[in-house]
């Protein structure tokens, strides 16, 4: 089935979709609360089959960038309005969707204040979202990477836990720092670019500054600042601490997108533009990033088998859990051309990206179920949750599981991959990184014994008839996630294929690396 | 049989979990039927496949079917597909004619649990994944039924969720476990990356192309995780704990099927080790150690099924210590009879179990043989079949892995495995006497009156066990020295015997295997008697304190004994290890993650913040005060640019 979508800006209408939906939702009275929320859904829906028609259009097999739109924005600067996807964007941009559409749904129930302001500050940052993933102009990222901060802001800020306005400054201020000194690195690069040729036309364009090429001082500087917003975004060792405080005073559907999508961005971003366009200084970098996602890998999942509380527990999984990202990433650009191993790292490291976007997704979704009913997340007044609520058990058990990297579920490839590719690149990362094995299934399987094994807490038996089973509507946020989880787990391929060309583009830029410092 | 239908022995238990996970709960009574007949589906259609393969059906390659290309990554491509060769075909044997008996066990045996349709979902599940680790032809596909099977296994294990023991095992048997998988997987790293595959039999073709050390590690790193499924030292522990699951699981996973995994693994992969000689006698080292442990440690447990247990560790010791001196044929012959004799008396000991209300210390029991002689009867059986007397299953296989350990030259695993042959008949016949023979304890003549049969569809398949617990060693052993096992698995072993390359003596049944097979049946007996002397099989009255003369001897036998009991202090080495300095690190790690990472963010929070309120100062608002800022701003530029342009 091919569908030609010639001549339809489609990119733009599947990033601006849902700030239509905003506009509309902005000139609805706040009473009409139901029917604000069905006009999010709806407007999230229409995304989502926009996404899906992308999808199915896009053509893996000639690859490259496809439903291109270009158009003037600063001419003065040679500043494009951009935009573009390849295999990974699209991948992206329907992860994104999906999770959207999931997490409105899913704050039906727990968004009571405001809800007017919370349907808008979503869609609002749905935009920020797909706009990064699909920007050609490095202005025009920069643009959406910062969109994406404020609904976020708000989202946390107004609908958090108790200490929310900490989490939310912390959050804002640290990828603030970031994405300024990216802003930075963006300009000194258009600059630089302007100096050479003696104009700004394509200052700012991804294609021509990537053909372009830029020196090692250049390069070194650039690659440092996108190395910091992207690192500070995935979030890598030691730049994590924003992670866990945002995720434990984030609202649920607020969770979902941060630990989903956000922390995708900074894997993007990495693939994307700081390896294409310096990619001397990623291989410089690459061996400093490795042990530093080494690091994140053990650190993060023996960190979080100590967490007491079970948003805190998922958020460290995902420092472990992204850490694999990062690893993958940086083995690939490091593996020399023809060795056995160069393509899966990254291949691994994008299929993780999805993977842990879609379980820890849904843990969080599942936290965010419990949470309605207890008022709590302390895994220790947790326990027995098996008995009175079966079927809420038994979905957790399922992701868990996922999250524990069961083959046949959609964690296992991806890791795998990378684990291969980190094995090519030096045997000794691959063995340090295998050890998350343990540690991932004793914290995680730790956690679903204590809370869901064992005779019932007293806490959850004073809950008495409040504490019911999961219903049907969170049953609707899960299933499609778990049956992705399965798909993909079963049919990696529909993945890898998609994002096959992307990574063989991206690793064409890189020449650098030699055999020298590669155990065989 | 046709080869398109193989796909169909997993794929039936598959469907069966899933429809019975989904449904089960609104079907409720009724709903084991559909996993139960599907399980005996597969089974006929493995029969019919084993015959046809056996009989040379299938022609020299075996039977290969593939389905799909699960993973696309570029180079990296893996198929899913079965291969059925002898090896396999001994292994579908074992475990769809196993699995089948114990489901149906199950259907009586969990009748009182309100949950059976989930426990009938989670052994299909089980089903679909050993029969997909058997028949996979691919190492990375064996390897995810290999965690699918550690999956059902912790399912199974934690049945009894509520209870905290059972959620305490099944987590600790899945995690020692994953360190085992943790080798594995680095082995097939370390072999796609060398060779550019994981299909079996191109591994096993190319293997021979690398460097021998390289070799010897990719071999260490697969016989980890053979040694994590198998529970071998230093990994046994899981498996004791293990028997919180219900009694079905025990026969089933914990003793006929899942724990041979790792020695279908490294069968499976004899060229790689006949490659690296050095990593064969570690395997044999650790096997007959965790042999002649485990049975020290059965010697004095109390738990019927924690005897059984032990027991299984220490024959799945005898399995590897065969793998290692390269007796690979009779390492998958023992495999066979254990299999079904084990499996038996699990399903005896359930039976016992059952009959005294839940109890499983055997103190508490005695005297049971008038009560349900069917089970002893058939448990009998399987403690001769066990302990090696003939013409019973046990003797044709463990006299094969200890004749040829002598006869390849490996005197100490031949000594090692004869004491522990000895072993083996005592603590079987201390089992056996303990439970069935001498005066009922206190505890049975109180439920006297209760004490009965279970009903026939768990005697059913006490007997049909009993019946390969006699007879297949004789059918796959005889003619000693030339029998139809050897003749089947011949061809799957010919390129790791060309491989090692060494003599193998003709067989002597009037020369040294001959006298070998009088010094193992001698052992045996001696064991034997000695156990059923000393637990009651020869007199009613009270029960012999062994246990006081033994520790009141000297010094020496009440260190042994303590020592047996209490496991030789592994668990408790490991809690120390793992749990108390483990847990510590953690706790160290999160101290810095809170103090000194975040801490970091914080305070360089309140620099900036600080520095804010310092220069807020600044911010005067009179005019005089800018003006002198501008100025003073003016002259240092002024003079920065001076002090450039002059250079």
């Amino acid at each position: 089935m091919h569908i030609d979508l010639a001549g339809i800006p489609i990119i733009s209408i599947v990033v601006f979709l849902p700030l239509a939906g905003a506009l509309l939702i902005a000139f609805v009275p706040r009473r009409f609360e139901r029917a604000v929320k069905a006009l999010a859904l709806l407007t999230a829906l229409a995304a989502w089959v926009v996404s899906l028609v992308i999808l199915v259009a896009y053509l893996p097999s000639i690859g490259g960038f496809q439903f291109g739109e270009t158009a003037d924005w600063i001419p003065a600067f040679g500043i494009q309005y951009k935009v573009g996807v390849d295999g990974l964007s699209v991948a992206l941009v329907v992860l994104t969707t999906t999770l959207t559409w999931i997490s409105i749904l899913a704050s039906f129930g727990p968004i009571k204040e405001r809800v007017k302001e919370f349907m808008i500050s979503f869609l609002i940052l749905e935009v920020g979202m797909l706009g990064v993933f699909v920007a050609l102009d490095l202005f025009l990222f920069y643009i959406f990477w910062e969109v994406v901060l404020v609904p976020m802001y708000l989202i946390i800020g107004i609908w958090g836990g108790a200490n929310r306005i900490y989490a939310t400054m912390k959050f804002v201020l640290y990828t603030l720092v970031g994405s300024l000194l990216m802003l930075l690195a963006i300009l000194a690069t258009a600059y630089t670019y302007q100096l050479a040729t003696g104009s700004w036309t394509g200052a700012f364009d991804f294609f021509a500054l990537k053909a372009h090429g830029f020196d090692a001082t250049l390069q070194g500087f650039a690659f440092f600042a996108f190395f910091l917003a992207f690192a500070i975004k995935v979030p890598m060792f030691p730049f994590h601490t924003w992670l866990p405080d945002a995720h434990v005073q984030a609202p649920t559907a607020g969770s979902v997108i941060l630990a989903g999508v956000l922390l995708k961005l900074g894997g993007y971003g990495f693939i994307r533009f700081a390896i294409p366009l310096y990619p001397d200084a990623a291989v410089s970098f690459a061996p400093l990033i490795i042990v530093l996602s080494i690091i994140a890998i053990l650190y993060g999942a023996i960190v979080a088998l100590r967490q007491p509380d079970l948003k805190k527990l998922v958020a460290y999984s995902s420092v472990s859990h992204m850490g694999f990202v990062t690893l993958g990433i940086f083995a690939s650009v490091l593996i020399p051309v023809g060795v056995a191993g160069r393509e899966q790292g990254m291949q691994g490291a994008i299929l993780q990206m999805i993977s842990h976007g879609l379980i820890t997704g849904a843990l969080f979704l599942l936290v965010g179920v419990i949470y309605e009913r207890t008022h709590d997340r302390a895994i220790a007044k947790m326990g027995g949750l098996g008995a009175p609520v079966p079927v809420y058990a038994a979905i957790l058990g399922f992701f868990v599981f996922a999250s524990v990297g069961l083959p046949g579920l959609s964690g296992f490839v991806g890791e795998f991959l990378v684990l291969v590719g980190s094995w090519a690149y030096n045997p000794w990362v691959a063995v340090a990184s295998t050890f998350c094995m343990i540690f991932a299934a004793a914290y995680l399987l730790w956690m679903l014994q204590r809370v869901a094994f064992g005779p019932v807490s007293e806490f959850l038996k004073g809950l008495g008839h409040h504490l019911t089973d999961i219903t049907p509507v969170e049953i609707l946020t899960l299933a499609p996630l778990g049956a992705l989880v399965v798909v993909l787990g079963l049919f990696p391929g529909l993945i890898l294929g998609l994002v096959d060309g992307s990574v063989r583009d991206v690793l064409a830029a890189v020449h650098g690396a030699t055999t020298a410092g590669i155990l065989r | 049989m046709n080869e398109q239908l193989i796909p169909l022995i997993p794929a039936l238990p598959i469907f069966g979990f899933a429809f019975t996970a989904l449904l089960g709960r609104r079907i409720g009574r009724f709903a084991f039927l559909l996993p139960l007949l599907l399980v005996i589906a597969s089974w006929a259609i493995a029969m019919g496949v084993v015959f046809t393969q056996l009989t040379g059906g299938y022609g020299a390659d075996g039977a290969n079917v593939k389905l799909w290309e699960w993973i696309p990554a570029g180079a990296f491509r893996i198929d899913i597909g079965f291969h059925v060769d002898n090896l396999t075909a001994c292994l579908l044997i074992v475990v769809t004619t196993i699995g089948m008996l114990v489901h149906l066990y199950s259907v009586g045996y969990m009748s009182h649990d309100g949950a059976r349709w989930r426990f009938f979902a989670y052994l299909n599940l089980f089903m679909f994944s050993m029969l997909l680790l058997v028949l996979a032809d691919n190492f990375l596909v064996v390897f995810a039924a290999w965690e699918l099977v550690g999956l059902s296994s912790y399912s199974l294990i934690g049945f009894w969720y509520v209870r905290p023991a059972a959620a305490l095992a099944s987590k600790k048997a899945f995690i020692v476990n994953r360190v085992g998988d943790v080798g594995f997987a680095l082995g097939l790293m370390a072999l796609w990356v060398a060779l550019g595959t994981l299909n079996i039999a191109d591994v096993n073709a190319r293997i021979g192309t690398l460097d021998q050390p390289f070799i010897t590690v990719i071999a260490l790193l697969l016989f980890c995780g053979a040694a994590g499924k198998s529970a071998q030292f230093p990994l046994h522990v899981w498996l004791p704990d293990a028997m919180e699951g219900p009694t079905p699981v025990s026969a089933l996973i914990h003793a006929a099927t899942m724990v041979n995994a790792g020695v279908y693994l490294v069968a499976r992969t004899s060229v790689i080790f006949a490659h690296a000689p050095e990593a064969m006698v570690i395997v044999a080292s650790i096997g007959i150690f965790t042999a002649i442990l485990a049975a020290s440690i059965a010697f004095t447990q109390n738990d019927i099924k924690r005897v059984l247990a032990y027991s299984t560790l220490s024959q799945l010791g005898y399995m590897f210590a065969a793998l290692g001196v390269g007796a690979w044929t009779a390492a998958i012959f023992h495999l066979m009879t254990h299999g079904f004799f084990k499996g038996l008396l699990f399903l005896g000991s359930g039976s016992v179990i059952h009959a005294v209300e839940d109890e499983q210390d055997m103190n508490k029991m005695g005297g049971l043989r008038k009560k349900i002689p069917i089970t002893h009867a058939t448990m009998l059986i399987g403690t001769l079949a066990l302990s090696g007397i003939p013409p019973l299953a046990g003797f044709f296989s463990k006299d094969a892995i200890l004749g040829e350990s002598f006869t390849s030259g490996y005197l100490w695993v031949f000594g090692i495995g004869l004491v522990v042959a000895i072993m083996t008949a005592f603590y079987m016949f201390r089992l056996m006497g303990k439970t069935f023979y001498g005066s009922p304890s206190a505890y049975v003549r109180s439920i006297w009156e209760h004490i009965h049969e279970g009903p026939s569809t768990m005697l059913l398949p006490l007997v049909l066990l009993a019946v390969p617990s006699v007879f297949i060693g004789m059918y796959l052993g005889l003619p000693l020295g030339a029998s139809r096992i050897m003749d089947w698995l011949a061809p799957v072993f010919a390129p790791a015997e060309e491989t090692l390359a060494r003599t193998v003596p003709e067989y002597q049944l009037f020369g040294i295997d001959g006298v070998l097979i009088v010094i193992s049946v001698t052992a045996a007996t001696l064991g034997a008697v000695v156990g059923a002397w000393l637990f009651g099989f020869f007199r009613t009255g009270t029960r012999p304190s062994t246990v006081e003369r033994v520790t009141a001897a000297n010094g020496v036998t009440r260190f042994l004994y303590r020592a047996s009991l209490n496991k030789w202090w592994f668990d408790d080495l490991y809690d120390l290890l793992f749990i108390r300095v483990g847990g510590r690190l953690a706790d160290a790690l999160v101290w810095f993650d809170v103090r000194v990472v975040d801490g970091t963010v914080n305070e360089v929070g309140t620099v900036v913040s600080g520095a804010g309120q310092g220069l807020r100062r600044v911010q005067t608002g009179r005019v005089q005060n800018y003006a002198l800022g501008i100025a003073m701003g003016l002259v240092v530029m002024a003079g920065a640019y001076l002090a450039l342009a002059a250079r």
